[in-house]
Formats: C-alpha cells, structure tokens, sequence
C-alpha cells in the first residue's frame, strides 16, 4: 500500500529531468534510445560534433577558411605518486579530432597510445556498461565512453578525476570506501521463509513487480552520482550517497526480498546515513544512465517517515 | 645491487624516499602487511588488515593506514553550475537571510535604545 503511494520511479525519469526536455525534440530521431534521455543527448551532440568535424577539415581542404582546425587543446589532471613532491597539475595535449573516435575515452586513449603513454585512467568495456571509466569532463561527472567529444576546437576541454576523492594516480581514484558502502546496504536477496526445493527453486515475479525495479536495477556503480553531491564531499564516511541508497532502495522495493522494513530501519539508524540527503538532486543531474537516485532516496525518507507514523 | 636480490618484494621501497615510503604507511607493521596482502590473497582475511570491510577493491596499494601524501581530486571549482545544485544553495543562503531579518526585529525592539531606532 505504501508503495503505491510513493513517486513512481518510471515517470520521473522519462519525463522530468532537463535532459528528456531538450531530447524531446529528437525523439524522432533515435527511437531505440526512448526512455534514456542521456543517451539520446549523448548521441545528438556526437553526430552535431561530428558534421562539424567534417565540415571544419572540408572548409579547410577547399581553403575557404584556412583557420579552421580539427585540433583541440584537452588540459587532463596529472598527478604521479612516484613522484609526490610535485603539485597536481593540468597538462594540456593536442588532439586532432580528424583521426579519432568520436567519444572522449577514444581522445584519452589516443593520448595515451600517440602522446603520452604515462597517462593513467580507467577503462574496460567502452560502451557504458562497467562504469570504469568515469571521471569529471567540463565539470560534470560522467562515463569518459558515453561522452561525446565536445567540437568545439575553439576552447580547451578539462578532463579531471572524480571530484573529492583520494587520486591514485592521473585519472584514477581510490574508490574503497565507496564500495564498502555499496558493500554496507547488503545488496543481495534475502529471505525469511524456507522455501520448497530449496536454495534452487525460483522466485516468481510478476510484470508489474518488475517493472518497479526498473529506473533502479540499471546501475552500474560508476560513483559519478556519489561524487558529484556536495553532501558526499563533507560527508563521505557518514552519508551512504546516492549510489549506495540507490541500490538500497532497489532492494526495499524487490517483490522477492522479504526484508524491506529492516533494511529501511538499518538505514535510518544514525541520522547520517540516509538523512544527510539535502535533496541538492546534483546526481540526477549527472547521472550517465539517467537514472533518478534523488527519487530513490527520498522514497525511502517516505517509507520511513511512513513507518514511523 | 643486493638490496634487489633480498627476497621480499617491497625490498626495494625500504631505501626508496621517505614520502614514497609514506604511501606505503610509515611503520614497519604496515609494510608487512603489504607485503602479506600482495604475496597471497588469503592475507586479506587476516582480522588486522583493515577495520571495516575484508578486502581493498580497486586499489593499487592497501589502505590500512590513512595515506598521507594522496591529493584529493579539485571538486567545487571544478563543478559546472546546474539549475538543481544552484537553486539548493540559493535556497539555503535565503533561508539563513530571512531568518536573520526576522530575528533582527525582536533584537532590535529589545535593543532600540541602544541602536537608537
């Protein structure tokens, strides 16, 4: 019943967020990305870039306009531990977009394979799906994979670690205690009641117990969200951030766990862990997969505020 | 030469610079699990390796001291303006003004002889 009440998770991310409303307008054109309004921008501002990429290095074969250039200047956050008297600096490359994919991760792995073979970042499956690559471009947080390049070659690109967090080195960050906290919210199926056939039997669900789970279940753990709430950053051993309630609230709202209210009550012992949430909604915002982890977090403020009652 | 041939691992690190020898935790205890947690995995069950979970996930180096000399990443410079962040702040700074301004106006009845209003 309570459930009922709450926000559906469905519509907030289909149709609220500044990304569905700009995307509104290309519905048309990227049919297969409906209901992922990040992607859909993603993908309108690479092709854009990418016509202007052309059209930039086809005015300048014609020498129409000789001062156009494919070259953009990318300024990254270099730090080494090996040598840790030095300053954490900006360096900047010269990366000409003619010769490169259209993704962002595609300019750092140029840099790192043609220019700079120190560069240290995080990378694995180039498509969005493991989260590794995430780091601050331009000041907002997303997946470096999913990122297109931005065309314009007139104003330098900064690409940064994840913000407030301890750098291992370059563009990697030590993601520990983030992890420990995922680790804290318990995120796997629990049961009370022993069922027949035992640990192998099935835990039917139906459609529309499923369907809750979706907007939650596609996490991928990238901590873009995490690091981009300013609660995070002054509170990052208290606070969960949105990441780990995110998933603990995927969890609560699983038709097949039976231990919702104790997951709610664990939550909210210690005013700290969920409570410290200003509802700031910077991870929405930011969120590479357009999911809505505010949501989530103040839905599970609800059950519990509602339990209480 | 034979500081290469000792058989730990780390042997190299105990004569590399003090701050890199800082990353790596000051004493000696924190060296040696360092060197336990990179020969095996089964040292990450030990109970002293760390207070809070049973393994370091991602990094290059074990946290169970505080590494001193990490910087922390730029994060409120660095941030791009968005409508949500904003009108939070903004919010919070007009509440903080507002309450000020009316509890200027008790303060001030109280203290009109003084502020002379």
């Amino acid at each position: 019943m309570l459930r009922r009440a709450l926000p559906a998770l469905r519509s907030v991310k289909d149709g609220a967020t500044d990304a569905a409303r700009q995307a509104a307008k290309g519905d048309a054109h990227f049919p297969s990305l409906r209901g992922h309004p990040a992607a859909r921008v993603n993908a309108r501002e690479s092709a854009e870039g990418q016509a202007r990429l052309a059209a930039a290095e086809e005015e300048r074969r014609r020498g129409a306009r000789p001062e156009a250039t494919t070259v953009k200047e990318f300024q990254v956050y270099r730090w080494n531990p090996d040598s840790p008297g030095r300053r954490p600096f900006l360096q900047s490359y010269l990366v000409d977009l003619a010769s490169c994919g259209p993704m962002v991760l595609d300019v750092l792995q140029k840099i790192k394979s043609e220019h700079d073979p120190t560069l240290a970042f995080r990378r694995s499956c180039r498509e969005g799906i493991c989260g590794s690559c995430s780091m601050s471009i331009d000041g907002v947080n997303t997946v470096a994979c999913l990122k297109p390049v931005d065309a314009d070659t007139s104003r330098p690109s900064m690409i940064t670690p994840l913000p407030h967090m301890f750098v291992v080195k370059d563009l990697v960050v030590d993601l520990t205690s983030f992890y420990q906290q995922y680790k804290s919210v318990e995120p796997w199926l629990k049961t009370k009641e022993w069922r027949p056939g035992g640990a192998r039997c099935e835990h039917p669900q139906s459609p529309a117990q499923r369907k809750k789970l979706d907007g939650l279940y596609e996490c991928i753990l990238c901590a873009c969200c995490s690091t981009a709430c300013p609660s995070y950053w002054w509170n990052s051993e208290a606070f969960l951030g949105p990441a780990a309630l995110l998933h603990a609230y995927r969890w609560v709202s699983d038709s097949r766990d039976d231990y919702g209210e104790e997951r709610v009550q664990a939550l909210s012992e210690g005013w700290d862990k969920l409570y410290r949430c200003r509802m700031i909604k910077s991870c929405t915002a930011t969120c590479p997969k357009s999911l809505d982890p505010a949501a989530a977090i103040s839905a599970l403020k609800a059950l519990h505020q509602l339990r209480k009652a | 030469m034979e500081k290469y041939n000792s058989n730990t691992r780390f042997g190299p690190l105990r004569d590399a610079p003090l701050a890199l020898r800082g990353a790596l935790g000051s004493s000696s205890s924190n060296l040696e699990q360092a060197r336990g947690y990179t020969s095996s995995p089964l040292a990450a069950l030990r109970p002293n390796m760390s207070p809070t979970g049973s393994r370091t996930l991602h990094t290059s180096r074990p946290l169970s001291s505080p590494v001193a000399n990490r910087p922390l990443s730029p994060h409120l410079p660095l941030k791009k303006p968005q409508f949500s962040a904003t009108f939070s702040i903004s919010h919070r700074i007009f509440g903080v003004a507002l309450g000020v301004a009316i509890i200027s106006v008790p303060l001030a009845t109280k203290f009109s002889l003084m502020f002379g209003v």
